[in-house]
């Protein structure tokens, strides 16, 4: 017998499974590019201003999911008016629009010796652009060191917003007290580890992808060094998740025989055959092989599987928590409409947007760093 | 003389939206509604759940109240308990800490209610509570939910359940008040709420609770 109380929905529908996999890419690509600036990896230099290229992109897509799944939609500057500070969703807006300003003050300083250039070399209308841009004339050496300076510490303050940016996502779920499967403190290293995992995967799916288009040379070394970095990333966050399923059915606490039901019944094909078996086990498989790493072919492929896996994750975790009632004792279903609010038409038309950008500014600043003529390093 | 009635009504009206007011022994005091289901008494009739759909036109599909019918016992030893549900307007309510916009608030008097003008319509206060009591209002296209009759409240009266309700299962008042009907019948049983672990301190109590596998 099913036992559901009569007001129970998925009220939080595909939207909000985009969400936090959106988030997810902003941190997770920031975090990539903070890899270099931060920390020195000397073998992420390459590709720092892509992934923050990316992470910007999605960053400015990351609030439309919220706003078009919000019934009322015209009132979500009250989020900055009358923020109950209380709830972990009242600081999104002032958080997205601080982080925005991080990234984009230091995507600007990064590029802005190439703006420089442009603008003393530009004719015509271009050369008043590149000169507004850049807003001083300076190319010299010197400038690129101030540069720099501004953009490592940009970097470094970014570092703990990029983890509250996606941690807070987590901590919205986890704290939800009236769920089975969204109540746990683990629930924002879940989500951390998830992000990082698709910021990794987006930022050398999107190397590939562009390079090939370019005709850019591909580095290998570089390539087969990020599937090390993601196939570690991988790891993580599977132990994590699956040591957090072995607790819950370990306890055998009151809901576990709910949760079962749902992860390993109706949604058994994607929890377990799409997030941990294709989108978590084949892509580590895969990086373990040090020619599908060094390959353009593998590592997009690994890359598209490891992407698939974190949102399959958010799509289980959203949806998921949400087909099991209440009681305990009774199962909601959920199939997302093609056409309309919530449904599979606008979450693609969402997701493609930052792609758009993306293919935008690719074009118009350098996203590859080549020499410090082009980007401060 | 008529002058005089306005003027009992008026004091009256003043009393009832007042969240305090001076009691007997003429100490300050402010009101905590709360409602008291006496299982024991619920005849199942529904009444409470259509009075409820009346008063607060409640669009199909979604209740701000309802009650349920739970099964017990085997054939031919068998019997049916009935239990009527309802925001338990919590003194530690999960949905007024979850609102991002605080459209959702926790008055003086306990009534846990919605601003329909600043709600934003994310339902985080619907995932936030543990009791299914609220849902988007199709209409108003805002998350909605039992108010205790807040209206009919302020003006003195009782919510629209307590007084259609037929065994008088349901009671209503101010539990700060000792001489009130639900204290003092609190007083006289064992009382017990709905997912007492979860912290929220529900202010509906039930009698008879412990005999029904309610979730």
């Amino acid at each position: 017998m099913s036992y559901i109380l009569p007001n129970e929905m998925v009220e939080w529908d595909l939207l909000i499974a985009l969400y936090p996999f959106l988030t997810g890419l902003v941190a997770g690509a920031f975090i990539v590019s903070s890899l270099y600036y931060v920390f020195g990896f000397e073998r992420f230099r390459r590709l720092s201003s892509l992934a923050l290229i990316i992470s910007i992109a999605f960053m400015i897509a990351a609030p439309l999911p919220l706003v078009a799944h919000l019934l009322q939609p015209s009132r979500a500057p009250e989020i900055f008016f009358t923020p109950n500070l209380t709830s972990p969703m009242s600081i999104f807006g002032y958080l997205w629009v601080t982080y925005l300003a991080v990234m984009l003050v230091e995507g600007y300083f990064m590029h802005r010796r190439y703006i420089a250039n442009r603008a003393n070399k530009a004719t015509g209308l271009l050369k008043v652009f590149y000169r507004f841009m850049s807003l001083s004339k300076d190319t010299s050496d010197n400038s690129a060191r101030r540069d720099l300076k501004v953009v490592r510490s940009l970097a470094l303050l970014g570092l703990p917003l990029a983890a509250i940016f996606h941690g807070y996502v987590g901590f919205i779920f986890g704290s939800l007290k009236a769920n089975a499967w969204w109540s746990t403190p683990q629930m924002s290293e879940i989500f951390l580890l998830s992000a990082i995992v698709s910021g990794v995967a987006l930022v050398f799916l999107s190397y590939v992808i562009i390079a090939t288009a370019t005709k850019t040379e591909i580095d290998r070394d570089l390539l087969s060094y990020g599937g090390k970095v993601l196939a570690w990333f991988i790891l993580m966050d599977s132990v994590v998740e699956l040591v957090e399923v072995l607790y819950r059915a370990y306890l055998q606490a009151e809901d576990w025989s709910a949760i079962s039901q749902v992860f390993f019944g109706q949604l058994f094909v994607p929890y377990v055959g799409l997030q941990f078996i294709l989108g978590a086990a084949a892509p580590l498989l895969l990086l373990t092989s040090r020619r599908i790493r060094r390959s353009s072919f593998g590592m997009a492929l690994a890359s598209t599987l490891a992407l698939i896996g974190t949102f399959v994750m958010r799509y289980t975790t959203v949806i998921g928590g949400q087909l099991i009632s209440r009681t305990g004792q009774g199962f909601l279903t959920f199939t997302a409409p093609l056409f309309g609010q919530g449904s599979i038409f606008t979450a693609l038309s969402t997701f493609g947007l930052p792609l758009f950008i993306v293919a935008f500014l690719t074009t118009v600043v350098p996203w590859e760093a080549k020499d410090t003529e082009v980007i401060a390093q | 003389m008529k002058e005089a009635t306005v003027l009992g009504l008026g004091a009256s009206l003043a009393v009832a939206i007042s969240p305090t007011y001076v009691n007997a022994e003429g100490t300050k005091q402010t009101k905590h509604y709360a409602m008291l289901v006496d299982l024991t008494r619920c005849l199942g009739c529904q009444a409470c759940t259509a009075s409820c759909k009346a008063e607060n036109n409640v669009p199909f599909g979604v209740f701000r109240t309802w009650v349920e019918r739970h099964e017990k016992g085997t054939f031919p030893d068998v019997s049916l308990q009935f239990v009527p549900r309802l925001c338990n307007h919590c003194d530690n309510p999960p949905c007024v800490q979850v609102c991002p916009v605080q459209a959702t608030y926790k008055r003086e008097d306990g009534l846990v209610l919605v601003k329909d003008d600043r709600c934003i319509g994310c339902g985080a206060c619907i995932k936030a509570c543990p009791y299914g009591a609220r849902y988007f209002n199709p209409i108003k296209r805002v998350a909605d939910k039992c108010t205790f009759c807040q209206p009919r409240v302020d003006q003195g009266l009782e919510p629209a359940c307590v007084t259609t309700c037929v065994g008088r299962a349901r009671v209503f008042g101010d539990i700060n008040d000792p001489s009130s009907e639900i204290s003092k019948r609190i007083g006289r049983k064992p009382v017990q709420v709905l997912k007492p672990a979860l912290g929220t301190e529900p202010m509906v109590f039930y009698i008879g609770l412990d005999v029904v596998q309610v979730r």
